[in-house]
């Protein structure tokens, strides 16, 4: 919403600046959103005089004009054509800022000719488009005087962004009204119209008796009318706030519809077939509107019809049909509160924004219908001429607005805060409520222009906003006593816990869009039709995730394009399996790709480096459960990942049939391809949400611990395998032996390749045994191990080496 | 010669002998000669017993003092000769430690910036008793909407771009335009006093430099039978002096409008360029940052509470635009962006977690 600073003057008698005004509605709820102030936007440009034009030594377009300034004389370099001596000019000097080109004006050589000041252009000063030449001034103007003396441009443009509840705040006289509550002026008197008619409107004008909702319209026909192009004020004012004169009949319903938040709408009579009738459209009616774009109709849209069919979208948008001209002879003027909510939904439905739609869903004075109606008739008959009708309206009178009952208390209440009782009503009534006083309680009538007023709270409201916030005394919270407790779920501890981990093994943290594009999710095979996006903002972005690594990817590739070769990066959040809260989850996931940094493979004066491998992210899964005090018998490894996984160099770790706690392993390289990545590429993901709850022990103390007083034995083992055993199998059969003193059990080389028979491998392994009652003598040790051989032999249909 | 004086010249004989030697197999022959199983003290030991009794004591006691020093003077000879060879050997052994390491993993991990300001801005609500709540991204039109007093044809259905998602059993599923929705869902699972905060991710279909489509916002609420505005007043001031860690903060409340509450404030820090840098907490510009009010009495009412025994307020803010005027960062877009410089640059080290008592960041 803009308005002009003397437009507001009209409504609001006051002394104060445009700068306290601003200072006052961004307090009283209406935010400043821009003051274009001329005087303050000006004030470094003057009127100069040019005493002497000649050519540019080096350049034929350029002159160089010695100017009588008001900092005396001097020259500067000047390219308009219409530069010629003795013209009084605008002078730009060094240090100030030209509006139209957003630049400060500094010292400058032109062409190795010094330039100390500028001549302006109309568009310079954002005066107009105009840039054919500097902008002449009148030839009696003083040198020396200040710019603003000499432009109609002078009066202040404020724009408020006005909250969706203060329908009222959308007419200029609605602010003037808050700005005299608030003690800024006071609000000048309205005058009612007195304005009557000499005859009646001869077509019907008719409401449908079906229609539902409350409707009121009111109609005033002027024949005879010369609709010229507006008056000069009205024009400016108008242009101030954004909008194109058009012509005097349209001007004053706009005129109206920021001055009074009164949207009208003009018809031209003569182009009415028969008479008007206000209903519901049929299905498959249109109407070409005033913004010359058709609009397909429905049974939900009211509408204001003729013979011809709809011709105005009742409360939006008029038709072109019936819309006037210059050539408009006879108008009628319509003037109607429709339903808000019928309103909006019309709105949405066509996808139509204007200012009449803007107000009349939000809510209009429900007693300025047939007022405003006749404001608007004087304003032009006054322009226009003609014969004005008797008003002709149609509908019931909308109902006022329920009183409120206000217990003084609330304030307090609410607030913190008491205010005298006087001061109460006196704010009150200056914002229009009407008010009965009942001691402790006060009964209140909504003044019929606000409808955002429904309860005390919403008094409340009206009392802080006038009274100012910083009354408002701060209040220290209670807390509570002892030590705090823990604030946090155990699944956002996670999460934290997770992120840190992961960055401290080399991966950089990203937080990615929880939408991908559907593109990926196919590749995927993620294509969950729940999860589109009904309005995506781009195809890009239209599918919910149901995995982060379809961004961590895109990610890689992207600084892959710039030149990064190493890359780790990791995403700790959501994703979705469908639209119920169950169905979101958290996973861990990370992508790393070129030589293992951050795990000793980094590439230096050592070496080569060592590149990324599966063990790799095999590690950062294992960090994870391990930080979460799973150990590494808690959980099986089975290698049916899914499809975008490589099929033989990828694990599932899981916890029984069902639980799934992480997939690790490398990108299946026909997804790399998908993205167009050449390189291997290895990921993991850890399901958060599936790591088992650790459940609240009593006590926090541990199990006893006796550290053995005995030396460890450490054995190396060496056996050839089928190929295809996993060491988790090995080795898990050498952890379930029943004895106590097999300490440590590790996989210490595997070898295939020369001196082993083909489909096998050796694996070495090493263990550690830990006596502790006593020394072991050598025959005991030779007992272990010979059980271990034998356990191994037998189960693996494997080979000891020599 | 007197056995007496053979003693003596002998002492002078080993010390002449061993400061003359230069390597450690000179002083282990030295050592054989003297002090070895025919050594000449050895043989001078082996004569104590044959002694008359009269010299007998002194002879023994001078021979034992002369193998004792002989043996300490060997030792000392050996280890300084082990020393010097060793100084000499390994002189020649040296690098270049001036060759450059790798970052380590620690180095080189770092966590987004999104995540640190989150768990700060926990750290200093957490000191205030608020318990941390979460809710889900998808939600339901009652939940993000109706509940929070903005029903269907409500013109503040406007003021935001809601992201849509197929209906499940009639039921509008949507992506949650703001954290408020978890509001009603913990009105709804406790009873008062009710005081949380619920960071998370937020959804408007809007893009540009200031404007991605998904965002990150805390919300704030506080229900008690004897909340309020000053109450309010004093959460925000203490949250925003501790946030940016300055010891006074100029603040503006305006009065604004949000549906789900009445009255409502829009609160605004005053801040001030300072060599491009923008100082946070005193000037002459104001900040928008965050938006706040008494909970709506139909909101209550929505949740089964009665208005008149219950109040409360809420808040809510970004939680991008807030690390963005703390760490300075100009474009949301880039948060979301993975561009590893990015990262490297605005992202945190490991061990720099949030803490109240080790100071809230470096």
């Amino acid at each position: 919403m803009k308005f002009t600073y003397s437009w507001l003057m009209d409504h609001l008698e006051t002394n104060y600046t445009v700068d306290k005004i601003c200072d006052q509605l961004n307090m009283i709820g209406l935010e400043v959103e821009d003051i274009d102030n001329p005087i303050q936007k000006y004030k470094d440009f003057t009127v100069c005089e040019v005493k002497k034009v000649k050519k540019h030594p080096n350049a034929d377009k350029l002159n160089l004009c010695e100017l009588k300034t008001i900092n005396g004389n001097c020259e500067v370099v000047c390219g308009a054509d219409n530069v010629r001596t003795g013209m009084k000019a605008v002078f730009a000097p060094e240090g100030s800022f030209i509006p139209g080109i957003g630049i400060k004006l500094q010292a400058t050589k032109i062409r190795g000719v010094n330039s100390s000041g500028m001549l302006l252009s109309e568009r310079e000063l954002l005066l107009s488009d105009q840039h054919d030449g500097i902008l002449e001034l009148d030839k009696n103007a003083k040198i020396g005087d200040s710019l603003i003396n000499h432009i109609k441009k002078n009066d202040p443009v404020v724009e408020v962004a006005i909250t969706p509840n203060r329908s009222d705040a959308l007419g200029v006289r609605g602010i003037a009204r808050d700005l005299s509550a608030a003690g800024m002026g006071n609000l000048r008197l309205f005058e009612n119209s007195k304005l009557k008619g000499n005859y009646e409107i001869e077509k019907e004008i008719t409401l449908d008796k079906d229609l539902k909702e409350d409707i009121y319209a009111s109609f005033i026909l002027i024949k005879n009318v010369k609709n010229t192009e507006s008056p000069l004020w009205l024009k400016d004012r108008l242009e101030a706030v954004g909008l194109r004169s058009i012509n005097a009949l349209v001007d004053v319903t706009n005129y109206l519809t920021f001055d009074l938040n009164r949207p009208l709408h003009v018809f031209d009579y003569d182009k009415i077939e028969k008479g008007l009738n206000i209903r519901k459209a049929i299905k498959g009616e249109k109407i070409i509107a005033l913004d010359d774009k058709q609009y397909q109709l429905d049974q939900s849209i009211t509408v204001i019809c003729d013979e011809n069919g709809p011709e105005s979208i009742a409360g939006i948008i008029g038709g072109q049909r019936t819309g006037c001209s210059s050539e408009t002879k006879n108008v009628l003027i319509e003037s109607a509160i429709w339903d808000k909510i019928n309103i909006a939904n019309t709105g949405r439905k066509l996808g139509i924004i204007s200012d009449a739609r803007y107000r009349n869903e939000r809510g209009i004075d429900k007693s300025f219908i047939d007022q405003g109606l006749k404001k608007a008739v004087e304003m032009i008959h006054k322009i226009c001429g003609g014969d004005i009708s008797h008003i002709k309206s149609v509908g019931s009178s909308p109902k006022p607005f329920k009183t409120i009952d206000f217990d003084l208390g609330e304030i307090e209440r609410l607030l913190g805060i008491t205010y005298a009782k006087k001061e109460i009503l006196s704010i009150l009534s200056s914002l229009g409520f009407q008010i009965v006083d009942e001691g402790k309680s006060i009964n209140i009538t909504i003044p019929s222009w606000r409808h955002d007023i429904s309860e005390q709270a919403c008094i409340v409201e009206e009392i802080m906003r006038i009274k100012g916030t910083d009354q408002i005394i701060s209040t220290p919270l209670n807390k509570s006593i002892g030590v705090a407790s823990r604030k946090l779920s155990s699944a956002f501890k996670n999460r934290s816990s997770a992120k840190r981990i992961l960055a401290s093994r080399g991966l950089v943290e990203t937080v990615s869009y929880s939408f991908i594009s559907d593109k990926f999710a196919k590749l995927f095979n993620h294509m969950n039709e729940s999860l589109i996006l009904l309005n995506p903002i781009s195809s890009e972005l239209n599918i919910m995730r149901q995995s982060l690594l379809p961004n961590l990817i895109s990610s890689i590739k992207k600084n892959n394009d710039r030149g990064y070769k190493d890359i780790s990066l990791f995403e700790v959040s959501h994703c979705y399996e469908g639209l119920e809260i169950q169905d979101q989850f958290d996973s861990a996931a990370g992508v790393r790709i070129g030589k293992a940094i951050g795990q000793g493979g980094s590439e230096d004066w050592r070496g080569r480096g060592r590149d990324t491998d599966i063990y790799d992210v095999k590690e950062d899964v294992l960090s994870i459960l391990r930080a979460f005090g799973i150990k590494d018998d808690n959980y099986k490894i089975t290698q049916d990942t899914p499809d975008y996984y490589h099929p033989g160099k990828s694990g599932v770790i899981r916890q029984g049939p069902h639980n799934i706690l992480a997939y690790f392993g490398e990108l299946h390289p026909k997804i790399s391809k998908g993205f167009d990545i050449e390189d291997s590429l290895f990921c993991f993901e850890v399901f958060m949400s599936n790591l088992p709850n650790n459940k609240k022990k009593k006590s926090k103390g541990r199990e006893g611990y006796r550290p053995s007083h005995f030396m460890p034995i450490s054995r190396d083992f060496a056996f050839i395998f089928d190929e295809d055993i996993n060491a988790e199998d090995i080795l898990q059969t050498i952890k379930r032996i029943k004895n106590t003193m097999i300490d440590n059990v590790k996989v210490f080389d595997v070898y295939s390749g020369k001196n082993i028979p083909e489909d096998k491998k050796s694996v070495g392994i090493n263990i550690t045994i830990q006596p502790y009652e006593k020394t072991l003598k050598d025959t005991e040790i030779e007992n272990i191990s010979n059980m271990i051989i034998s356990e191994i032999t037998n189960k693996f249909d494997a080979q000891i080496r020599a | 010669m007197n056995k007496f004086d053979e003693i003596s010249k002998l002492k002078e004989q080993i010390t002449r002998v061993i400061s003359k030697v230069q390597t450690l197999d000179q002083l282990e022959s030295i050592r054989v000669a003297y002090l070895g199983k025919k050594g000449t003290i050895t043989s001078l030991l082996k004569k104590i017993s044959l002694q008359s009794p009269e010299d007998r004591k002194d002879f023994g006691e001078q021979v034992n003092i002369l193998k004792r020093k002989t043996s300490e003077e060997i030792d000392r000879f050996k280890s300084n000769l082990f020393n010097e060879e060793l100084t000499e050997k390994i002189s020649k052994n040296k690098i270049d430690v001036t060759l450059p390491i790798p970052e380590s993993g620690i180095d080189i991990g770092k966590i987004h910036p999104i995540t640190q300001v989150t768990e700060e801005i926990i750290e200093i609500f957490s000191d205030m008793d608020f318990d941390i709540a979460e809710g889900p991204d998808i939600e339901n039109d009652h939940n993000n909407f109706n509940a929070l007093n903005i029903p269907e044809s409500h013109p503040a259905r406007q003021m935001v771009d809601t992201f849509y998602l197929p209906q499940v059993g009639g039921e509008t599923r949507l992506l949650r335009t703001h954290t408020s929705p978890v509001q009603i869902r913990t009105m709804l699972s406790k009873k008062p006093p009710i005081r949380i905060i619920a960071p998370g991710r937020t959804y408007r279909s809007d893009s540009d430099q200031t404007h991605t489509p998904m965002f990150h916002q805390v919300e704030g609420l506080v229900i008690d039978s004897d909340s309020n505005m000053g109450q309010l007043k004093w959460v925000l001031e203490e949250f925003c002096k501790a946030f940016f860690e300055v010891p006074s903060i100029k603040m503006r409340l305006r009065p604004s409008y949000f549906p789900f509450t009445e009255p409502s404030l829009e609160v605004d820090i005053a801040c001030h360029k300072s060599n491009n840098q923008l100082i946070v907490g005193e000037g002459e510009d104001w900040l928008e940052v965050l938006g706040s009010g008494m909970v709506h009495p139909q909101v209550l009412r929505n949740v089964n509470l009665d208005p008149s025994v219950y109040k409360g307020f809420a808040f809510g803010m970004g939680i991008d635009r807030l690390a963005m005027l703390k760490y300075g960062m100009t474009d949301l877009r880039a948060f979301f962006d993975s561009d590893l410089r990015w990262l490297r640059h605005y992202g945190f080290k490991v061990f720099d977690i949030p803490s109240l008592s080790k100071g809230l960041s470096e």
